[in-house]
């Protein structure tokens, strides 16, 4: 069927805007500034992961299609599927790992499985799996490699017992990790405390700006966190992302976290803090740049609910188990095993309801 | 305030590209050459031909008789010579035969009202010989008009349809507002030609009270019993099926007869003025298009002659599509006539069509939430390509082919119509 008439004059002949090339345009628009803050934090050594990951994409996908189907054919996707493998890189990391994760996702994800279309399995996620099994040492996290010690713990904030959370578990030196809390972040927060938060009697703890700025950021994708933020805005509002998937995933992380907390500190406000979960190891990028590839996710709404639910539990128990820092590539990967059964599951119900309302 | 009804599940909304309506209708030229085509459908049968070449004929005269199933009787549409006798494609893919006629003489039904008939008098079988006779159509699917009273078992409602759902309107409400009196003495002549108990006038948008006033007068005056409802402008309410699932009425339990007002109009020229069908209300309209308008016109009118009527195209159109844009087909020649299911042309621009080249199905799962049939169309689509079409036989059943799945899939798949053609080689097979 895919050899379809092209014709003009095969109704309907009019259309939504949306197309599947444009969603990843704009997915790929709301990016690059992402990407070009990645680069003002981490200069040089970030051009060179982002330029290769998606160099290679797509001279895999042009490759490879013209040796398997015999025509130069570069997909869009590939494009998406390079950003989105860099996300998931540490600035440190030697440049042959996203090389090889980006050859993996393209030629052993998406082509030997058919295409774009066919695969099965998030190609950009199964990228990243690849790297962290291969290369774990090389993939861990260098947290504030800016090193960017502008001030000394405070100790009274949420921010610093999260960071001797990570202190604990990643055994590194407290001197690296009191530069989280800086100078740029208290000066906003108090701004920020005086002019909004205090009127409103709240108060907005010291250590979110760090985040949202990404000067904590473990990886190149994290540092754009707040461009991630607006990102996503964008594409739910344009409505080009299943929207089902990162409601669910999202109110479902909330609960479990809320529940149990994030098991990286003992100080029951800190480990059940929402907005902490929230800038935490990538989720946001997880939910809504991960998780809502349309190829592989289910089709059907009740499904897309049931996989953004599944998704969230497995980022959950990877987070919650700093397994791996990046749990998102894992837990997407892991649930798209799934979401065949799923669609099918859902479509067997939805027929049967249908035959019994007839 | 009234509840605006709307059909629960999927649908779309296509406001944005608006067409200016609300202007008042005009009478077209008649034409030089006009082309009558014999079926309007792809199930309709051949009329047989009741004249010669080279024949003259005068305004109104029987050019071909409906003999069997399905035909549709065909009239002159203007007085003239007939020229030739040909074969034509017809915009919905379908080859007919047709007929040239070249104007001449004069015109005899033209302005001329002689007098009206006293339908009153007539009973339910004369009354569907008058319409067969005239050759009046169903303008929105083409059915001759005497057949569908003669399946109507039972009906007790008439259901004017003029709700308007894509940003394309159906034009109905204009004609509704313009010929009330017609519409409403066509509704009383079915009433009288069917089992109708009662009207039920379907609108569209905000609360029109100056139309309600004029529709209870003319209610009034033709002794109707009448409801007004207003429906949401999701596409496809338009559909009966979603009228119906709208009201929330059983459809075995409360049949309905579906009826649009250029219809309706077509039934009081024929009953009333003695005037076959050889009139149709034509919307132009489309962003190439430099005035928009509403043309009463004769049938067989070649489109390119209105067209340049309204004042030609802006620039070269992409297409130009007929009726629904989302469902009906389109022309690719100008010459191509106005026939009785003819309601709106539309030229249309690239960025008004987005055409793309169909691409793989990237399981966007757009289709599936639109679907207003809660079906699975990206399902379909597979199963289709895989031949085992077992499984959606019945979806495959219940879809209406509105063409709101291929509206939104974002690899520009024409779900809609591999539906629709399966269904007819599926008919095929079982006749
Ligand atoms: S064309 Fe058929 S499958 Fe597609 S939306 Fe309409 S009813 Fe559903
Ligand atoms: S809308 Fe088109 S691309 Fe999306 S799931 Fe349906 S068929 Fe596939």
């Amino acid at each position: 069927m895919n050899n379809d008439r092209i014709s003009k004059s095969i109704p309907p002949h009019v259309h939504t805007w949306q197309t599947g090339r444009k969603s990843i345009w704009i997915a790929v628009l709301t990016l690059i500034p992402v990407i070009a803050w990645s680069i003002v934090l981490f200069g040089l050594p970030a051009i060179y992961i982002w330029g290769s990951t998606i160099f290679t994409a797509l001279i895999t996908d042009g490759i490879s299609s013209l040796v398997m189907h015999k025509k130069f054919y570069v997909s869009d996707a590939s494009v998406l599927t390079g950003i989105l493998i860099a996300a998931a890189m540490p600035a440190t990391v030697p440049l042959y790992i996203p090389i090889l994760a980006s050859i993996f996702a393209i030629l052993v994800v998406r082509q030997f499985f058919g295409g774009v279309g066919s695969n099965w399995m998030n190609p950009a996620m199964a990228g990243i799996a690849f790297a962290y099994v291969n290369w774990p040492q090389s993939m861990l996290p260098q947290l504030n490699p800016l090193n960017w010690q502008l001030d000394t713990l405070t100790g009274a904030s949420p921010m610093a017992a999260i960071q001797e959370g990570f202190n604990a578990y990643y055994n590194t030196s407290p001197s690296i990790m009191s530069g989280l809390i800086s100078g740029a972040d208290q000066a906003v927060t108090s701004f920020l405390n005086i002019w909004i938060f205090n009127p409103l009697h709240a108060k907005l703890p010291e250590g979110y700006v760090n985040f949202l700025l990404g000067l904590n950021a473990n990886t190149l994708g994290e540092a754009g966190l707040l461009f991630i933020i607006l990102g996503s805005i964008v594409l739910i509002s344009l409505n080009l992302v299943k929207i089902e998937i990162p409601a669910a995933l999202f109110i479902m992380y909330l609960v479990l976290v809320k529940i149990f907390g994030l098991g990286i500190s003992d100080l029951p406000t800190v480990d059940t803090n929402i907005l902490t979960s929230l800038t935490m190891g990538g989720f946001l990028l997880c939910t809504f740049y991960y998780a809502t590839d349309p190829v592989s996710s289910p089709v059907t709404r009740a499904g897309m609910i049931f996989y953004g639910i599944l998704v969230a539990f497995l980022f959950y128990i990877f987070s919650r188990h700093r397994a791996f820092i990046e749990g998102g590539a894992f837990a997407v990967i892991i649930a798209n095993i799934f979401v065949s059964s799923i669609d099918k599951l859902v479509i067997r119900i939805k027929i049967l309801l249908r035959s019994k309302s007839a | 305030m009234r509840r605006i009804k709307k059909f629960r599940h999927g649908g779309l909304y296509q406001r944005g590209q608006a067409f200016v309506g609300g202007q008042s209708i005009e009478n077209a030229y008649l034409p030089n050459h006009a082309l009558l085509i014999f079926r309007e459908h792809e199930a309709a049968g051949e009329p047989d031909l009741a004249v010669n070449e080279g024949q003259l004929v005068n305004e109104g005269q029987l050019l071909a008789k409906a003999t069997r199933n399905n035909a549709l009787n065909v009239h002159a549409s203007i007085p003239g010579i007939v020229r030739k006798i040909m074969t034509i494609p017809s915009p919905e893919g379908f080859n007919t035969r047709a007929l040239v006629l070249s104007l001449q003489g004069h015109f005899k039904l033209n302005g001329a009202i002689s007098g009206k008939r006293p339908w009153q008098s007539l009973n339910r079988h004369e009354l569907s010989f008058v319409l067969q006779e005239k050759g009046v159509a169903c303008t929105a699917t083409g059915l001759g008009l005497h057949q569908i009273l003669g399946n109507a078992h039972g009906v007790d409602t008439l259901i004017i349809n003029a709700i308007d759902s894509t940003n394309y309107p159906a034009h109905e409400i204009v004609i509704l507002e313009e010929y009330l009196n017609e519409v409403m003495e066509g509704c009383a002549i079915i009433k009288k030609a069917s089992t109708v108990q009662s009207v039920l006038v379907a609108l569209s948008g905000s609360r029109n009270q100056k139309l309600e006033v004029n529709i209870a007068k003319a209610a009034e005056s033709f002794d109707l019993q009448y409801r007004i409802e207003y429906f949401s402008d999701k596409y496809p309410q338009a559909f009966p099926h979603q009228i119906i699932s709208a009201l929330g009425v059983n459809k075995n339990k409360n049949p309905c007869l579906f009826l649009v007002p250029g219809t309706l109009y077509a039934v009081y020229n024929a009953v009333s003025l003695n005037r076959p069908h050889i009139d149709q209300f034509v919307t132009f309209g489309g962003d190439v298009l430099k005035h928009h308008q509403l043309l009463k016109v004769r049938i067989g009118t070649p489109v390119g002659r209105l067209i340049e009527e309204c004042g030609g195209f802006i620039h070269a159109p992409e297409i130009i599509a007929l009726n629904n844009p989302m469902v009906n087909g389109c022309i690719s020649n100008l010459d191509t006539p106005v026939s009785k299911t003819t309601r709106s042309v539309w030229a249309l621009s690239k960025s008004a069509t987005r055409l793309g080249v169909p691409d793989n199905c990237i399981r966007c799962g757009a289709c599936i939430q639109v679907c207003p049939e809660r079906l699975d169309p990206y399902l379909m689509y597979k199963l289709l390509g895989s031949g085992s079409i077992e499984k959606i036989r019945g979806q495959l059943d219940a879809c209406t082919s509105c063409g709101a799945c291929s509206y939104v899939c974002r690899s520009r798949i024409p779900l809609s119509v591999h539906f629709k053609n399966k269904k007819k080689e599926k008919l095929k097979d079982e006749q």
